[in-house]
């Protein structure tokens, strides 16, 4: 069994490497990662040697990052625990009055950020998984279906109130929204702690530690400080639109989680055979959005733009001079950021040559876009910050000038909802960045080894769960790596000043994100 | 694909519908007892002088503005992308026209000054 199938691989690999013309579409295909030039010469071979080269390539790369990742890590490392004290932390550790948990703090202090960004990301996993082994909501699926494609079904007596197939749609759309919000507002509840976790951290303190272990019910009692205070509206306010504000904004944060894909170990609704061909080791894993739209990658466009109308209404609405400037200069940020991120969509869509988001991420399992469309990675990063008003770019609440931007009348729910709405939206840009650039669940290519004895010592159903429990590991801690990266920056890096901001989002990233669009184009159509 | 669109818009109605009914409970939770002070808009401890729906930067206009011409081209060409790999040379030649164009304009307004912050 094992003898024959590695026997059949290595012909098919010695097959393909006599053939030229693979060779000469094989740069392009890999290096820009260009479905359309894979699809024009659609042989066997051909992808046979794409995916190993592309693994080889794939592992030199993650080589040299890994050795990147261990330097910088030891550089912070010397900086963290060595400079600022003259003494050292081992010093610290035995001789001053700490108790355990600050030495666990000095000792382990990736430890801790790791245990709980995992915790975090792990939250959406389980709520997602126990929906796909419970199924419940294809299963309602199935049966509305069934009962309304067939003409027979209209006679079938109803038996019970939930036999009724348009209850079973409706159930199902419920279950899967309240998963949905259930996991995102846990996640967001423990970004918070995580960002005053790493605050602290970086600037030598525990950060909350008294509500629970941890800290870990700080951010349920803040929730529910917020929940019971009294809302106020200003007497000069447009009560309408100062309602409306913080509920745009926390709308549109939930609402955009119906693109994001996850992946799936049932697969029954939809048939993934088209993209697992390109796979060699079978690792390919299928995924699933809550909806998969043809036009994902515009409509995620859609409900990044719809974003500032939150803001604007908030800010407009509350008729005060701080929230009017606050919410003035956080209008232009984000549009003027808008058009170079509406730029690396086009870019991503044309190499893709589609918009759905699974296109993109299938099109990922042999080399990821942050490799191949590096410079567009990088805009696309900053362009996320600014879109998020996050440091450098979080001039909306500059509190030495605006005091606290566009929400400074707000109070109670209405405060909170903002807040939430925001910090939704940065798990959300995470989600987003991974399955645009960082080739969402694919493991990296050192694994592929693995994945090939396993292939070869188990049953399909067997092999194919595993590799499932390793993708969603591999989502998982890309995603909570890009989180700590994005919030990492608020603590080491100063603000823009604001003519700053606006001439780098017109005169820099503009023109250089036209250009990369120009350069792409051509490369792709030449 | 109707299945698709279903859950779309219940999934707008129901996050939009979450963020009024969490209002709603605590706005209706706790009384509001309002005076004069509370009611009134913040600003650094004094009464507010006058209305701020007053005019504001021209600045803000112009980048309005210019965005929507930019976002018009970026909407151009979304389309574009899907079938730029099996449209004839010529159709590429416009689109490439229709950038260059907009190049020079963009050109343009950065030599005219108005993309500039003072």
């Amino acid at each position: 069994m094992f003898w024959e199938k590695f026997k059949t691989i290595v012909k098919k690999i010695y097959l393909s490497l006599t053939d030229k013309e693979a060779w000469l579409a094989l740069f392009f295909s890999v290096y820009f990662n260009i479905s359309k030039l894979r699809n024009k010469i659609s042989n066997i071979k051909f992808d046979v040697i794409t995916d190993t080269l592309g693994r080889y390539i794939k592992l030199y790369l993650y080589v040299t990052f890994t050795l990147y990742f261990i330097f910088s890590l030891e550089t912070a490392f010397w900086i963290f625990f060595l400079g600022p004290t003259s003494n050292g932390w081992v010093y610290d550790i035995l001789c001053a009055n700490n108790d355990i948990e600050t030495i666990l703090n000095m000792l382990g202090f990736g430890l801790v950020l790791k245990a709980l960004g995992c915790l975090l990301a792990l939250l959406f996993f389980i709520s997602r998984f126990i929906s796909l082994v419970c199924s419940f909501g294809e299963y309602c699926f199935w049966k509305f279906f069934g009962f309304s494609t067939e003409t027979q079904a209209l006679e079938l007596p109803v038996e019970s109130f939930f036999d009724n197939p348009q209850v079973l749609l409706l159930l199902s759309f419920l279950w899967n929204f309240l998963l949905t919000v259930v996991g995102i507002l846990l996640a967001t509840a423990l970004l918070t702690l995580l960002e005053r976790k790493i605050m602290a951290s970086v600037q030598r303190r525990r950060g909350p530690n008294v509500v629970g272990f941890f800290g870990l019910l700080q951010p349920f009692a803040d929730g529910l400080k917020l929940a019971i205070k009294e809302t106020t509206v200003p007497k000069l306010a447009t009560k309408t639109l100062f309602v409306l504000g913080p509920i745009i904004s926390f709308g549109l944060a939930v609402f955009g989680w119906v693109l994001i894909p996850f992946p799936t170990w049932l697969h029954s609704t939809k048939d993934y055979t088209y993209y697992s061909s390109f796979s060699f080791f079978n690792q390919t894993v299928p995924g699933s959005s809550a909806i998969d739209l043809e036009v994902g990658l515009l409509f995620l466009f859609v409900v990044v733009a719809l974003h500032v109308y939150g803001v604007l209404f908030g800010g407009w609405g509350s008729n005060s001079r701080y929230a009017l400037l606050g919410a003035l200069r956080a209008t232009a940020q984000s549009i003027s950021y808008e058009l170079v991120m509406g730029f690396t969509l086009l870019i991503l869509a044309l190499c893709h040559g589609g918009f759905s988001l699974l296109v993109i991420i299938y099109d990922q399992s042999v080399v990821w876009n942050m490799f191949s469309l590096l410079p567009v990675f990088l805009i696309f990063y900053v362009c996320a910050l600014a879109e998020l008003n996050r440091t450098p770019f979080d001039l909306v609440e500059a509190e030495g000038e605006l005091v606290a931007g566009y929400n400074v009348e707000y109070s109670a729910m209405m405060f909170a909802l903002y807040f939430l709405g925001e910090y939704i939206s940065i798990i959300f840009s995470a989600f987003t960045m991974v399955t645009l650039f960082l080739g969402a669940w694919f493991f990296p290519s050192f694994f592929s080894l693995i994945t090939f004895v396993f292939s070869c010592l188990f049953s399909n159903t067997i092999f194919s769960f595993i590799i499932f429990l390793f993708s969603v590991l591999a989502f998982v801690l890309k995603i909570t790596v890009v989180i700590i990266s994005s919030l990492m920056i608020r603590f080491v890096l100063p603000r823009y000043r604001y003519d700053q901001l606006m001439n780098i989002g017109w005169l820099v990233f503009l023109p250089i994100s036209l250009f990369f669009l120009i350069f792409y184009a051509n490369i792709v159509l030449f | 694909m109707i299945f698709e669109f279903f859950f779309l818009i219940f999934f707008i109605f129901a996050s939009f519908g979450l963020a009024l009914v969490l209002f709603l409970i605590t706005y209706n939770l706790k009384p509001s007892v309002s005076d004069a002070e509370k009611a009134s808009i913040y600003e650094c401890g004094f009464t507010p002088l006058s209305s701020t729906r007053q005019r504001f930067d021209i600045k803000f206009y112009l980048v309005a503005i210019l965005f929507i011409i930019f976002d018009i081209e970026i909407a151009f060409l979304f389309p574009w992308t899907l079938v730029a790999t099996e449209v004839s040379a010529v159709v590429n030649f416009w689109v490439f026209l229709f950038l260059v164009l907009l190049t020079v304009g963009f050109y343009y307004e950065w030599v005219s000054g108005s993309l500039k912050w003072h």
